[in-house]
């Protein structure tokens, strides 16, 4: 039975501090380095057919990206 | 390559090395899974290695993980890498020239390799096997690697590094630690060598390698380029940066303990297994978290699923590291660990990472790359389909048969009768019950390497309709660094605190269970008072974003958080002699009167571990060459199924002589640590020539060649000189007598042979591996007449 008692307490430790974390999270509100770095992989070369004509990701077809990213 | 104007460049990207490494990547690919297919076969139709020896299952098997690992996902990894590098950084790579060193030496590494593993040159360490000078090979080619990689972040145009950057630094900077360390070994000859470590610690080694490798060559780069294609893929961001950076630095310092769980209910410290059992359960969360953040970026995207062949791979793939990373731990865990070890359901495990999440990983990749590199569209979208359905078809077959058959094997070798003994005592009829599913695991693996050639054709194909062009961007050069420096950053709050937190959870495993409790309670909420009160300096975030932007830096802080479980499991094991004892606790069938204190008052040297006779020293590197430990395990559990099986269990002292240890990962046949003495000389022969002559059924390949080749007496006296440097016993006048030794061994096998009309040469490699198969387990056999007949 000890483990358990050790487990319980170890988890609402976790869960404890997550919360806590979470709502500083939010507080501080900084998402903009994390969403100007996530846009990187969706650049395209300037010379890729599919910045020239918005191909599909094989290359075929009509492709997905949104139209602030195709150039 | 650019031409510069006031603020912008025109980069003109080298991709045509990514170009290379692809087709080298699919070539390989093609070679890897044909070795499997054939090794599958010979797992069915036993005479299917034609009675060649250097087609046999113990020396292609390590050709077959070694082509997989290392020039199939090698590289389509260096493809992922070399492409999405430049494009991340924007920049052309520092060298050209250093990046096509870095591919023909990663080829010429890959041929080598294909050369010398048929031919039985190995060091026998899964995934490690490749022999001291192709090792040096690795580590130049990884430096030329390393170095191109470095230099094009020092001249990038993007100051912040994407996460992909981060798994390729953290591979980057693993990889050689890893290598180096396992590979540590004193040459004999240019094709030969013994490792440094012995037994339990050389055990531990190679499994921190083999645990480790497995995450940083074939986890990490292939989640960086999944950080990069998946979005890509699907136009749309990342689902969550912010998890991706906890996925990072949980994953990377996770993952480096891990590596006892290959060692469960061995010698082992326990302590050590216990580590890697719990390490192995916390990684679940790291790796559910990047599986889920890969899969919830293709949020919005799912109807693409139906018609888009790329995102079909990459949403299969990352739902197979999904289920990988949730088997691991599961299999990490003891009492599953004591069902599933030595079993096929470990074959399943791995082949659902390899061939699941890396196979489809690539598949995906390739079809992506190729058309864009080529400048031109897919070929046919229909065959990209039949690959995928085919392959997906095919690793489920393979992977449900090996799941059943492992299963199976654990429980037909735990099963007892009422009378609490062996309910299918003879090893063979396991294997027996599992034939259907042997041919079942082979037409799985026929079907997969199918959808491979599908793919492969419609690759070549596509590359044919277009012409090779590099892609192009105009960049904006980045100004010189300015904010914190390095001393700065590794000083900062978020650092000193993780250290605190590190430090903190040594000492709550070192004090006992009532304080600890309460000390982690006091560490984490100190921890996370730190962080909400502001201390950060601007946050969590803005402090990832400025170490992003210090690629030396962050390259300092991996290192040491992927250190720190390497050092603390190695150390110990490594320089305590009271881990791994070399005098043996009492023996099991030992009298009570002779245990205990009976036994610490009796002459050490009685009790005591005693080197190899040098024509056993000569057999066991024939054991290596062959690569019998790819079918047989030299470690006895401590299960009752396993001791009335095999014998006593195994402990650490057995093995202190052992360079390299012979513990092995899978019993397609059964244990052998305690085979000396369990049958007569004339059993082995006729066992060797011919397995069918005492075991009917077995699916061990014939080794009649081994009575016809001499074994080479002049390598005796420098493999025991290398023995006794690295502290075995041997005494001078012992090696300047081992030939002399040898020959009278041999002689006294093939006379007891003859006196039963065998004849065998007493020189022979089979004398020589008998004498070694006839020590294992027990003490010095006669190597003289005169012993023998005083014995």
């Amino acid at each position: 039975m000890e483990v358990l008692i050790i487990t319980v307490f170890c988890s609402l430790i976790l869960v404890v501090g997550g919360l806590l974390l979470f709502f500083r999270s939010i507080r501080q509100g900084d998402f903009e380095h994390g969403d100007r770095l996530s846009l990187l992989p969706l650049e395209e070369d300037d010379n890729s057919v599919a910045s020239k004509e918005n191909k599909g990701s094989d290359g075929e077809g009509k492709g997905f990206l949104p139209d602030h990213l195709s150039t | 390559m650019e031409s510069q104007s006031a603020e912008t460049r025109q980069i003109v990207y080298d991709d045509a090395i990514t170009r290379a490494f692809i087709w080298a990547s699919v070539l390989f690919g093609v070679v890897a899974l044909l070795v499997g297919v054939l090794v599958a076969t010979q797992l069915v139709f036993w005479q299917a290695n034609a009675g060649i020896s250097w087609l046999s299952f113990g020396r292609l098997r390590p050709l077959h993980t070694n082509a997989a690992i290392f020039a199939f996902v090698g590289n389509m990894m260096f493809a992922g890498i070399y492409y999405t590098t430049q494009r991340l950084l924007k920049t052309r790579m520092a060298s050209d020239m250093l990046s096509w060193v870095n591919f023909w030496g990663w080829q010429a590494i890959i041929v080598a390799a294909a050369v010398s593993l048929p031919l039985g040159l190995t060091q026998s360490k899964e995934y490690a096997e490749l022999i001291w000078p192709i090792d040096v090979l690795v580590a130049i080619i990884w430096v030329v690697f390393a170095v191109n990689f470095f230099w094009t972040l020092a001249i990038r145009n993007e100051k912040n590094l994407y996460v992909s950057l981060w798994f390729y630094i953290a591979t980057i900077v693993t990889i050689p630690v890893l290598y180096i360390v396992n590979n540590l070994q004193l040459p004999t000859s240019f094709l030969h060598s013994y490792s440094i470590y012995a037994g339990v610690q050389d055990a531990l080694v190679q499994w921190w390698y083999g645990h480790n490798a497995v995450g940083f060559f074939l986890t990490t780069p292939i989640l960086g380029i999944m950080y990069y294609f998946i979005p890509k893929a699907a136009g749309r961001p990342v689902y969550s940066y912010r998890l991706s950076v906890v996925h990072f630095w949980a994953l990377i310092f996770l993952y480096i303990w891990a590596g006892p769980h290959h060692l469960l209910y061995t010698a082992l410290p326990n302590w050590a297994q216990t580590l890697g059992m719990l390490f192995s359960i916390m990684l679940w969360a790291p790796s559910w978290g990047g599986m889920l953040n890969g899969l919830l970026t293709l949020r919005g995207a799912w109807d693409k699923l139906r018609t888009d062949p790329v995102l079909k791979f990459f949403a299969v793939a990352v739902t197979f590291y999904g289920m990988s990373t949730f088997e691991g731990p599961l299999l990490s865990i003891k009492s599953v660990n004591g069902l599933a070890h030595y079993t096929d359901w470990i074959i399943a495990h791995v082949h659902g990472g390899t061939l699941g999440w890396n196979g489809f990983m690539a598949a995906g990749m390739f079809y992506w790359l190729i058309p864009r590199l080529y400048r031109t569209k897919l070929w046919s979208r229909q065959w990209a389909d039949a690959h995928f359905w085919t392959s997906t078809f095919g690793i489920l077959m393979y992977i449900v048969a090996m799941w059943i058959s492992g299963i199976n094997q654990g429980l037909y070798w735990r099963a007892l009768d009422g009378e609490g003994f062996l309910l299918y005592p003879d090893f063979v009829e396991t294997l027996l019950s599992q034939r259907i599913l042997y041919h079942m695991r082979l037409l799985g693996g026929v079907i997969y390497f199918s959808g491979l050639i599908v793919m492969a054709i419609n690759l070549i194909m596509t590359a044919r309709t277009g012409r090779a062009v590099n892609g192009e961007a105009s960049v904006v050069a980045l100004p010189r660094n300015t904010g914190p420096g390095f001393a700065e950053l590794v000083r900062s709050k978020p650092v000193v605190i993780s250290l605190l937190i590190i430090l903190a959870a040594v000492l709550v495993g070192v004090s006992t269970p009532i304080t600890a409790p309460a000390a982690l309670a006091v560490g984490v909420l100190l921890a996370v008072a730190a962080i909400i009160g502001g201390g950060l300096g601007g946050g969590m975030e803005k402090w990832h974003s400025l170490l992003e932007g210090r690629p030396l830096t962050f390259t300092v802080l991996t290192l040491v958080a992927i250190l720190i479980g390497g050092v603390a499991e190695l150390i110990p094991t490594v320089v305590l002699r009271s881990e791994v004892p070399d005098v043996p606790v009492p023996p099991m069938s030992a009298s009570p009167e002779t245990s205990s204190d009976a036994v610490s008052a009796a002459t050490e040297s009685e009790y005591k571990q005693k080197p190899y006779s040098p024509l056993e020293l000569i057999g066991r590197d024939i054991y290596v060459r062959e690569g019998c430990y790819n079918c047989h395990s030299q470690m006895i559990r401590p299960f009752r199924f396993e001791t009335l099986r095999y014998g006593d269990y195994s402990r650490a002292e057995s093995y202190i002589y052992d360079h390299p240890f012979q513990w092995g990962s899978k019993r397609t046949g059964p244990d052998l640590h305690r085979l000396g003495g369990k049958y007569p000389n004339l059993w082995h022969y006729l066992h060797m020539r011919d397995p069918r002559n005492t075991s009917p059924g077995s699916i061990m390949p014939e080794y009649r060649f081994l009575t016809d080749k001499k074994i080479n007496l002049r390598v005796i006296e420098p493999k025991m000189r290398a023995m006794k440097k690295l502290g075995v016993p041997y005494s001078d006048s012992e090696i300047e007598g081992g030939v002399e030794t040898a020959r009278s061994q041999g002689a006294l096998i093939a006379t007891d042979l003859a006196a039963q009309d065998i004849t065998l040469d007493p020189e022979s490699e089979l004398a020589a591996l008998i004498a070694y198969l006839q020590r294992l387990g027990r003490g010095p056999q006669p190597t003289t007449l005169e012993k023998a007949q005083g014995r």
